[in-house]
């Protein structure tokens, strides 16, 4: 019984947590509920569960790593859901093609269209799981003038290796804490399932804002 | 309603814990000594194919730590007793996200080979993410590119041929219908049984490999892997073989299934 109160108690605050960063989601998913004809039998409330619990197949909050945010919070991916994130794979020490990778994004993020605004979310995950701590991503995210609006993350080997692999990006810790890595902005809606993805630098932020538009 | 809520609570955490299948058991033996079914790697240095440093002017060895590897690759009946423990992963159940269409379509069932003969041939028809999770599964971890081509690259014991040749001879015929038992094929110098001759294998970081810096895209990787002219980084450019098989990685996907792809386990020492 310890043991399971062990488990259970910080999932729970990861749920918690989950319900803060996407209250407005959850909310419309309650009223969605409690109207008539829709879990009104005596199965309503395991449908309801259900509804709550289970992802779209192609969902990459799927993946149950934890990582850490800028702040040090511990969240998992999923905490994301009813956000509409866009992520890239970067580390902070990067010289050339990340700093060109986050001014794509922020290209975007200036021209959301104001109704989109509060819903996107910029999420970048390092690869250098030894360098970029969360202390080194907060330093990184006021050098960068990243506003709220940002998400840097950091996880362990394991976790960056399988967001990669969903993420379909390449990447090889080189010599010297460099990373040899493919760069790939990725849209998800908002159960976490990829939208678009742009490959390269200096991408034109037209199709990603479109696709933005229509989440 | 706080019930409720501790109720829905524990079914989420049940939703949450089901993708994370506990381990069978963690092969426990005294140091040094390989679990059962694995081969202790000694430590040694080998020339990749394709250079870390993507510099061909630099051929630099890599060095690699010793290691346990499974003599022989997963097979169909071992992996059937991954799928039975951990239903999620049946054919019918994995969500798209972790394996394309193709996963474990030579099967007749969730839970049944159905073919006698390939009982114990090696599984195929796997995504990387399959082949991650029995691994995770089995207290093992899937080896990591440079361990598999070091292991790879020992002599054939017995046989008047090099790897090469092996090679080549298996890439000159065409595809079989089964796949030959797993350990038939040759052994080499490691005690390794069919590193080449029967199925491609998956490994841990097969996406590591990244063309010339930061900067190159995907595409990259594929167009410098197929233009001759581009070959730089390759240690031999005649090494038609290796050639293939990194080419080919280069080409996959986590959640692909490939009917001649398959893996088999690794572990720290």
């Amino acid at each position: 019984m310890k043991n399971t109160a062990k488990i259970i108690f910080p999932l729970l605050i990861l749920f918690l947590q989950g319900c803060g960063n996407n209250t407005q989601h959850n909310q419309s998913r309650r009223e969605g509920n409690t109207e008539p004809g829709q879990g009104s039998d005596a199965s309503g409330q395991g449908k309801q569960l259900e509804a709550i619990k289970e992802l779209p197949q192609e969902s990459v909050y799927q993946m149950t790593e934890e990582w850490h945010d800028q702040q040090g919070d511990t969240i998992q991916l999923k905490n994301l859901r009813g956000k509409i994130p866009v992520l890239a794979m970067v580390f902070t020490h990067c010289e050339f093609a990340c700093p060109r990778t986050i001014a794509d994004m922020k290209k975007i993020s200036s021209e959301i269209p104001p109704d989109k605004a509060s819903e996107v979310i910029f999420v970048l995950v390092s690869f250098d799981t030894e360098r970029d701590q969360p202390q080194r991503l907060k330093e990184f995210a006021e050098m960068m003038g990243l506003k709220d609006n940002w998400l840097l993350l950091h996880g362990d080997e394991e976790a960056v290796r399988m967001l990669s692999m969903l993420l379909d990006v390449k990447y090889q810790k080189q010599a010297g804490g460099y990373f040899a890595h493919s760069n790939i902005v990725t849209l998800l809606n908002k159960e976490g399932v990829i939208v678009r993805q742009e490959e390269g630098l200096g991408l034109n932020p037209g199709p990603m804002l479109s696709a933005i538009s229509g989440l | 309603m706080r019930l409720q809520i501790g109720y829905f609570l524990i079914l989420f955490a049940g939703g949450l814990l089901a993708f994370h299948a506990p381990p069978e058991r963690s092969p426990q033996t005294p140091s040094g000594k390989a679990p059962e079914g694995m081969i202790r790697i000694p430590a040694g240095r080998y020339t990749p194919f394709y250079s870390v440093n993507n510099d061909a002017n630099t051929k630099q060895d890599v060095a690699v730590k010793s290691f346990f590897l499974d003599d022989k690759p997963v097979t169909n009946a071992e992996f059937l007793t991954f799928v039975k423990a951990n239903p999620q992963w049946a054919r019918s159940r994995i969500p798209a996200l972790f394996a394309d269409s193709g996963y474990l379509k030579h099967w007749k069932g969730d839970l049944e080979i159905g073919n006698i003969q390939i009982e114990n041939s090696p599984v195929s028809n796997i995504s990387w993410f399959a082949a991650n999770a029995y691994s995770k599964w089995k207290g093992l971890r899937l080896p990591t590119l440079q361990e598999w081509e070091y292991a790879a690259n020992a002599a054939p014991t017995g046989e008047n041929k090099s790897v090469k040749e092996i090679i080549l001879a298996w890439y000159s015929q065409p595809s079989r219908k089964t796949l030959p038992v797993a350990g038939s094929v040759f052994r080499n110098e490691f005690g390794l049984y069919d590193m080449h001759g029967s199925v491609w294998e998956w490994v841990y970081d097969f996406n590591s490999i990244v063309m010339g810096g930061d900067s190159r895209s995907n595409s990259a990787v594929q167009r410098e892997l197929f233009c001759a002219s581009a070959a730089f980084g390759a240690a031999d450019r005649e090494d038609y073989a290796s050639f293939m098989r990194f080419a080919f990685r280069g080409s996959l996907k986590a959640r692909y299934t490939v009917s001649n792809l398959g893996f088999r386990c690794a572990k720290d020492l």
